[in-house]
Order: C-alpha cells, then structure tokens, then sequence
C-alpha cells in the first residue's frame, strides 16, 4: 500500500461571511500547523486587499498532519478556493484538484446563491461533499431547518452533517474525522508517467513564478526538467515544497500530494491555470482534461487622469500582470482621455481589485471608461468580429446584427423581496426561467440576461433591495442576437469617445436622457456655455445645457497685495490641469465615472 | 534700477474693526501712536538708505489703514515731513489720505490739506442705515451724509469715495439709492467693492452670514452690472473692476500697483514691489515694532518672481483694468509669446460682448470683468 492511502485533499465550500475562514484557522491550529502565537486570524486571506474585503482571491493551500482516532497519521490537504464568480474558472481547478469538499452552511442562514453554483461545481468534478453546519451557537441557528434546506435545494443527504461553532472551536476535530473517513485516499499510478494539474500560480520576486500542482500520476523531484502541456515550455525544477502553513522545501511530490514548485519561470502566462505538467523526457500521453484558456468578460480603458503618470500606469500594469494570469490589456487612445489601456477582466470584481492596486500602489489617479462586455458583430459579407470597445464598432450599414454575452443567473432571497427583484430584473432585460421556494421563507428564482446588464451594479442593487439578504450567481450561457446601438455622447458638438456606451435601441434614449444629465451635475460652469448631447448615429436623443459662468472676480486688489492674488489664481489654474480638457471645456474626473451610474 | 514711483503708508488703527476687513488693523488707543510713528520713521529712513534709486520724484503716496484718520493733524504733518526729507515727493504728486465718516470733520478736512494732503478717500460704505448696521460700522447715515457734506465744502477737489454692496440682509433697492446719491453728490472718484467673505475675517466665521452670502451672492453679479450701466451714463469711466472716475481722475498709487510698477509700502503688512522682487511686512504691531527697534527691515515674506511670474501677474493685473492686455507691448516686456489657444479664446469673450479684442488689445466689458479671474486663469501661462 502506497503512501497516498493517507492522503485527504479537500476545499471548503461556503458563501461569504458563512465562516470558511474561521474553519480553516481552526483547522489549523487543532492539527497544530502554527503555534497560538503565529496564528493570526483568516492566515490564508494573504494579500492586503482580501483581508480588507473578506474575501479570497488567490487560492491558497495548507497540508495539515493529523493523527486521527484509528491512531494513524493523516496528510489533510486543504485547498482554499477563491470565493467570487468573477474566478469561477479557478474555483473549478481548486476543486479539481480534491477529492472531497466541505460544505459549509451557516446555521442561522441557510444556503445561498453563491454556495449553489460552488456545489455545483464540485458535483461536476465528483467530490465528496461532506455538509457541515456552522454557527450552531447563534441563538438565531436553526439547525434542522437548514439541514432541510440543503437536502431540498442542494439534493444532499445532511443527516450526518456535522454540527459546530468554528468561532468557538465547538464540533471542528468531527470535522477532521470526517474527512479521514469519509473523503476518498487519491487514486493513482507512481509509476506512470508524471501528470499534475497546476491549479494556482503567483509571481515571488526571488523564486520567480510559483505554481502550486495536485500531483495525479508519477513523482516530480528537483532538478527534473518539465513541461507544461498546453504553453509548452519546459522548466527544470528548482524547488519542491509545501505550505503547513509555513512553507518546509521537500525533495519530491508525489501521486495525491499537493504542493508548490519553482522552476525559473518568468512569465506567469507560461504557467496557466488548468495547464497539466509533464516530464520533458518522458511525457504523459495527454493532459489532464478540463483546461480552459482565460476567458475575459468585462473590458475596459484605463487611463491616467493625468496623462504624464502614463509611463507610470504602463510599468504598473507589468507588475501586476506578472501576478495575474486573467488580467491583459494593451495599448489604447481616446481622443478625450489620450493614452491608456484596454483591459480584460474576469469580471467586475476582478476590474475593482486591480484599479484599486494599481491606485494603492502607484498612487496615480485613473479615469475608468464604463466597462463593457464583448460584442459579437456578424457584418453584412458574412464575417464576425468581436468588438470589446464601443468605439470599434463597425459602422451601422456595414453590420448585420449584433449579439451579446448572455447569463443564467440565480438569486435566493427572502420571499418579502420577490416583487421588488422581479422588478430589478424587468429593468435589466431579464427573463424568469424558474422559481423554486426552499422553504416558506425563502425563494430561489433563476432569470436569463444579458451580461451587460449586470456587470455594472446589478449586486449592489440586489442587496440594496433585499436588506444584504439576497444572494445572486451565474453561469455564462452563451451569445444571443439583440437589437443593439452605439450611444455617443457630444461635448459642444465634439463627439466624446470615452464616454460611448452600446445599448438595446428601445433604451438608447431613456439611456441617453439619463446620461446627459449626469453629466451636466457633474460639469460644472464654465467661462463658456456646454452644449452636453447624446446620439445614436447623426440623430440627438438627448440635450443639456450648463450655462455660462456668471461671476468669478473677487473685487478687491488694492493695497498692493499682488502676490496672494496671483497664488489664488495659481491654484485656480492648477486645479483646471487635474481635470481632462474635451475642447474648450473641462471635464472632471467624476464624470468619466458617471455613466458607471446611470438608473440610480 | 527702475526708480520707484510711487509709496505707502499703512496707519493700522481703528476706533472699530469691521467684521468683514482683512486688512492688517488694530484697535485704536493713542498711547500706541508714538512708538508704532517711531517705527514707521525707522523704516522710511532704513528702505531711503537702501535704495539710492528712490531719490527720484515720487508721483503718489498714499496713507491707509486702518484708519489714517485715527491720527493727530500733528502726527500727519510730522510724517509727511519725514517721508519729504527722505525721498524727493513729485511737485505734481498725489498725496492721498484715508478719512471716516466719524473723523471727516470740517476742521480736520482742511487741517489735511494745509499740511499738504491733495487726495481723500472717504470710507463711506453707504448711506443706509441698515446697510451701515449690517456692515457694523460705528458711523450711521446721518454722520455719512454729514461727512460727505464736509467734504465737499473743504476745498478738497479731489476726493474717492467708498462704497460696499451685498451687505447681509440689506435689499437691493438700497444700493440703488447709494448710486443715486452718489450720481447728486458727484465725487471725482468712486470705488465699489461687493462684500467678500475674506479668510479671517468675522463674517467668515459667522454661519448666518455665510449662508446669507451662498444664497444672494449671486446677486452681486446683476449690482455689479447695474452700478456699471447707471455710473457710466452719468459720465463715470468703469476703469477698474471696483473703480470708477470722472475724466482724468484715476487713482495715481492705483494705476502704480495695477500697472506692475514699483512702490515701497511701510507699515504693518504693508506690501511692496521693485523689479519683479514682492515682499510684504510683519502684521503684528509689536512684532513690526521689535524689528525696527534693532533697525531690522520688517519683512515677513519676500518672493523673487521668476519671468512666468511676472507675465501672468501682468495678464491678470491688465485684464482687471479697461484699458486692457496690450498684446505687443506684453510680449517685449516678458519675453513670452502669445498663443493661438489665448487668441481663440479672446475671439469667443469677444463673440459674447465680454471683451473688445482686435487682436492685438484684449479688454474686458463689464460683462467681462465679472469673469475676470476665470478669463485670467484660462490666459495664464501654464
């Protein structure tokens, strides 16, 4: 019997706030992987930004040595997941690297919208899903009721699903119980040509790309030379290792291990997630199955709002696109906004992050261009374009028709809530396909949109209109036909290509209307009259006007006090080159980020 | 060196400090007139030294505060004497003198011209009783009218008058009627100040007038067009943004500053300029005082200006005046060009009857004028 028999790879499956964290700190401290001292509270959030927004985005790793009950030793991987759909795709390489998961339901709560799609997932893959309620010390925990729920909705049996506190500690070494008896040992063949699923990869400024493997078949050790199948390139191992969670260097990983390699990669696309690493010589027959290459969703400029910290903004984008594999862009220019980048991002969330790092750590102020999703344009000689830049929209005789990304998406909500989200999803173009009530408080209702209509704020609103207490998640479903436009908007009569949006043509001018005076708020006045427009093609659907300004002299300049005058003037100008100059007229930073609003 | 042309002498007493003044002032108590004269003296005498240059007549100096009218006849005249002995006075020089409503006395009035005084400003504000009561002035209407009657009758020819519009809680209609006193009593010289809420100042820390300001201050723009359009059908020359003059009236120590000349100012935060040099003197009267007592100059903040400086002050300073930005003369003097995005900006205020502009003057209209700092900000070098 080899090794692996002793081996238990799992994840944890939770909704946020639902306590996955806090389990795997616990995890960790009963198996006595840190000290009491090391231990800092959610150590696997590791990067700044996730611990300030609770949630993960890299996933991360940790092997746990635990002597169960039956007086053996165990190796209990445990495989964090990134909890967002925006990361949907290395949720499913997290969970195709396990045997089992932990589904973990808040007690009080019952199963939300997030958790179902993350089950779903892991039901593809065939792991164990081993149901474990949380917070079973809340006073508001209703234990059986969510068990209910979770054979209901989710089709598991919860009879023994595991009942603790993870804040408190309470039930947790069940937990580890369960998962040595009842998550399967990794199945495979050491002997067999090396075959192991690269689920995450990072960029470490001394060691280069790290990538973290789930080793299927065969052994890898230093100084191997290896290749990844889909990229191609070959690498000779330097380090071998894993996370306990400190990180311990090994000689070799092998079949049912999980772990971290270095091999002087210094590109991280050359290391993708999904992409299965072989042997150079002795190569296995075909990767595993399940790769896919990185699917961008939401596209969008970024540019500098002051166009000298370009230099500034392109090494940025470097840096960060080193150490995330999703993230490309490349060189735009906007008439109004000068150069900046179109970037590629799984989602809006991914979008967020990224401008916000970049912000943090360049400390430049950036204009975002209102994101959009790709457009699939069939032109009238039978050809199909995609168009992820409004302003690279083929001319309107020259197009077919246009189709655009599609979704099917879930909410679950308290059933007070239903008529205002059916609204919400009216708004938005959706269509009802299903609802389901789990219980008589609660309802899961399922609508098809277009992606477009919910890249923007369709969560915020979501949770505004639920109290925080509905819960959404989505699948792509393809790209369907629409009677779509292209919105521009004129600045005294100058066409402003930043600020040009595509939208279904019934909405263009309700859309156009809303647009115009957004702006005009944030426009303020100036020496000369703004003329604000919205078109569709050469026709105006929309018109607003900031009036000229009407006073600014400050009556006094006697005494001889020149100077404070000059300087107030100073200013003045100063604070003029802050904002982006459309002609005569200037144009705030805020108003760029205007159309991100509209319907509010 | 360019020869200075003109001085100032800043006299910070007051019988009252007015809540919207930022000028440097001081309560009035006449024990503190003799050694803030000494000091004064001590800096006419330390700058004369300095600048061998100021040997060459001087055309203007003017007395203001404060309240010049705060001192003795006697104390004038020992000034006067001084500043005489140490710099050459012009035979044809402006000799100006700040007077209250409270000091303008008959006796007073001619006591200042004998002693040599040619110009007087009269700190009127207004004639209405609820404007001099919200502006909390300690003179009230039937002092000014008294004033101004005196003045009048003193044999002083040429006199200004002050006036402040958009006083809080005070209507429109009062102002009106200010203008239409002022077009009977016909001053020479008038100047029209729409309250600001300077930084420091009371009213800039009183909420209830803040708010009265955000809400009717822009009403000042149409009084500003107003005063503009009656004044200059009653032969007024618009000739500053705040001033206005029968023919041939300009203030000389005015035009001085406004045309980027140079002038040497004494006193409490007095302000002075000499060949692109600016520096402006200590505020606080003890302060002022210790300095000079060590035959220290006074200075509390000097700046040499660099050319861009220079340039755009002289864009900014011109624009404010109706004679206006002579473009040529602009260029020699600064060694900057003018640029096509300035010209096609003075095209459109041209367009919108808010400059004259032929392309090589560019003058603000009145219209103008209320967008002055706007215009300059959008001219200004960059």
């Amino acid at each position: 019997m080899s090794r692996h028999n002793q081996i238990r790879n799992f994840s944890i499956i939770a909704h946020i706030d639902h306590g996955k964290s806090t389990l795997a700190d616990r995890l960790i401290e009963l198996t006595g992987g840190l000290s009491k001292r090391e231990m800092e509270d959610q150590v696997l959030d590791t990067l700044e930004l996730e611990r300030e927004r609770g949630i993960t985005i890299k996933a991360q790793s940790v092997c746990l040595n635990y002597r169960a009950r039956d007086g053996q030793d165990y190796m209990l991987n445990l495989i964090d997941t990134p909890g967002h759909v925006d990361f949907t795709y290395e949720v499913s390489r997290s969970l195709a690297a396990c045997e089992g998961a932990l589904l973990v339901v808040d007690a009080a709560q019952g199963v939300e919208a997030q958790t179902l799609a993350n089950v779903y997932l892991a039901l593809e893959q065939d792991l164990e899903i081993l149901p474990v309620l949380n917070k079973v010390d809340l006073p508001s925990a209703d234990p059986a009721r969510v068990a209910a729920e979770i054979e209901s909705v989710v089709g598991l049996d919860a009879s023994q699903a595991v009942q603790i506190s993870a804040k408190t500690g309470f039930g947790v070494e069940e937990v580890l119980e369960q998962i040595v008896a009842k998550v399967p040992p990794p199945s495979g063949d050491t002997a067999a040509p090396l075959q192991a699923l690269v689920y995450d990869a990072w960029f470490d400024a001394y060691l280069g790309v790290m990538v973290m493997v789930r080793v299927v078949n065969g052994t890898v050790r230093i100084g191997d030379t290896i290749r990844f199948m889909a990229a191609g390139k070959a690498f000779e191992v330097a380090t071998l290792g894993k996370f306990t969670p400190n990180k311990m260097e090994v000689d070799a990983l092998t079949v049912g291990e999980v772990g971290f390699l270095s091999a002087a990669i210094k590109i991280i696309h050359d290391a993708q997630v999904g992409d299965t690493l072989t042997m150079k010589a002795n190569p296995a027959k075909a990767p595993l199955s399940g790769y896919a290459p990185v699917k961008p969703m939401v596209f969008s400029g970024l540019y500098p709002a002051d166009g000298e910290a370009f230099d500034n903004l392109k090494s940025g984008l470097e840096k960060l696109a080193l150490n995330d594999a999703a993230l490309s862009y490349e060189l735009e220019s906007s008439v109004a906004l000068g150069f900046g980048f179109r970037c590629r991002f799984l989602g809006l969330l991914h979008m967020e992050i990224v401008q916000e790092r970049l912000e943090r750590e360049l400390d430049i102020s950036l204009i975002t261009t209102a994101p959009t999703v790709v457009y699939q344009v069939h032109l009238k000689n039978g050809e199909a374009v995609m168009v992820e830049n409004p302003n690279l929209l083929p001319q309107a005789t020259r197009i077919e028709h246009i189709a655009e990304p599609y979704i099917k998406g879930r909410i679950i909500t308290p059933t007070e809530y239903v008529g205002g989200i059916m609204k919400i999803c009216l708004d938005r173009r959706g269509e009802q396909k299903g609802i389901q009530y789990l219980d008589e408080n609660r309802v899961m209702l399922e609508y098809e949109f277009p992606l477009n209509e919910i890249i923007l704020d369709f969560y915020d609103k979501l949770k505004s209109s639920t109290r925080g207490y509905g819960s959404f998640d989505y699948d792509h479903i393809g790209f369907r036909k629409g009677d779509l436009v292209k919105l521009d908007v004129l600045i005294n009569g100058e066409p402003v290509d930043a600020l040009s949006l595509i939208v279904p043509r019934d909405k263009a001018p309700h859309r156009g209307r809303e647009l115009v005076s957004k702006l005009r708020r944030h426009i303020h006045r100036q020496l000369f009259e703004v003329v604000i427009q919205a078109a569709i093609g050469s026709k105006i659907v929309a018109r607003e006007t900031v009036s000229a300004m009407r006073k600014n002299v400050t009556a006094k300049c006697y005494g001889g006090d020149i100077t404070r005058k000059r300087k107030l003037l100073e200013k003045q100008k100063a604070g003029k080159k802050r904002m982006k100059q459309i002609g005569t007229v200037e144009v705030p930073q805020e108003a760029f980020m205007a159309v991100l609003r509209l319907g509010e | 060196m360019a020869t200075i042309e003109a001085l100032y002498c800043h006299l910070p007493f007051c019988h009252t400090i007015c809540p919207f003044c930022a000028f440097a002032v001081h309560g009035n108590r006449p024990a503190l007139h003799r050694p803030y004269l000494d000091a004064l003296k001590r800096e006419i005498a330390l700058r004369a030294t300095e600048y061998e240059g100021a040997r060459q007549p001087i055309e203007a100096l003017y007395f203001g505060g404060g309240t010049p009218s705060t001192l003795a006849l006697e104390a004038v005249q020992e000034l006067l004497d001084w500043i005489a002995a140490h710099y050459g006075i012009g035979q044809a020089a402006e000799v100006a003198f700040e007077v209250n409503p409270e000091d303008a006395t008959p006796a007073y009035l001619r006591g200042l011209k004998s002693a040599g005084i040619n110009r007087i400003s009269l700190g009127l504000q207004s004639l209405d009783s609820a404007t001099l009561a919200a502006l909390g002035r300690n003179h009230d209407a039937v002092q000014g009218r008294r004033a101004l009657e005196a003045l009048r009758g003193s044999g002083h020819e040429n006199y200004n008058v002050d006036l402040l519009y958009g006083a809080p809680s005070v209507s429109e209609r009062a102002f009106e009627e200010d203008l239409e006193h002022m077009a009977a009593a016909r001053p020479p010289h008038l100047s029209l100040y729409g309250l600001d809420l300077e930084e420091g100042t009371l009213f800039a820390r009183n909420g209830t007038v803040r708010e009265w300001m955000a809400r009717h201050g822009p009403r000042q723009a149409s009084q500003f067009l107003y005063a503009s359009e009656f004044l200059t059908a009653q032969g007024y020359r618009h000739y500053e943004v705040s001033n206005y003059c029968l023919p041939g009236r300009e203030g000389r120590q005015n035009l001085v500053v406004w045309r980027g000349g140079n002038y040497l100012g004494f006193g409490t935060g007095a302000h002075s300029h000499r060949d692109g040099t600016r520096w402006h003197n200590e505020r606080h009267l003890r302060i002022y005082q210790r300095r000079l007592e060590k035959d220290e100059p006074p200075v509390a903040y000097q700046e040499e200006l660099s050319g861009q400086k220079m340039a755009n002050e002289g864009i900014m300073l011109a624009l404010r005046q109706a004679d206006g930005l002579d473009i040529p003369q602009w260029e020699r003097r600064y060694g900057f060009s003018w640029a096509e995005g300035q010209s096609e900006i003075a095209e459109r205020l041209r367009q919108e009857g808010k400059a004259h502009w032929n392309g090589a003057q560019l003058a603000l209209t009145p219209q103008g004028f209320l967008l002055a700092d706007e215009i300059t900000t959008q001219l200004m070098l960059a």
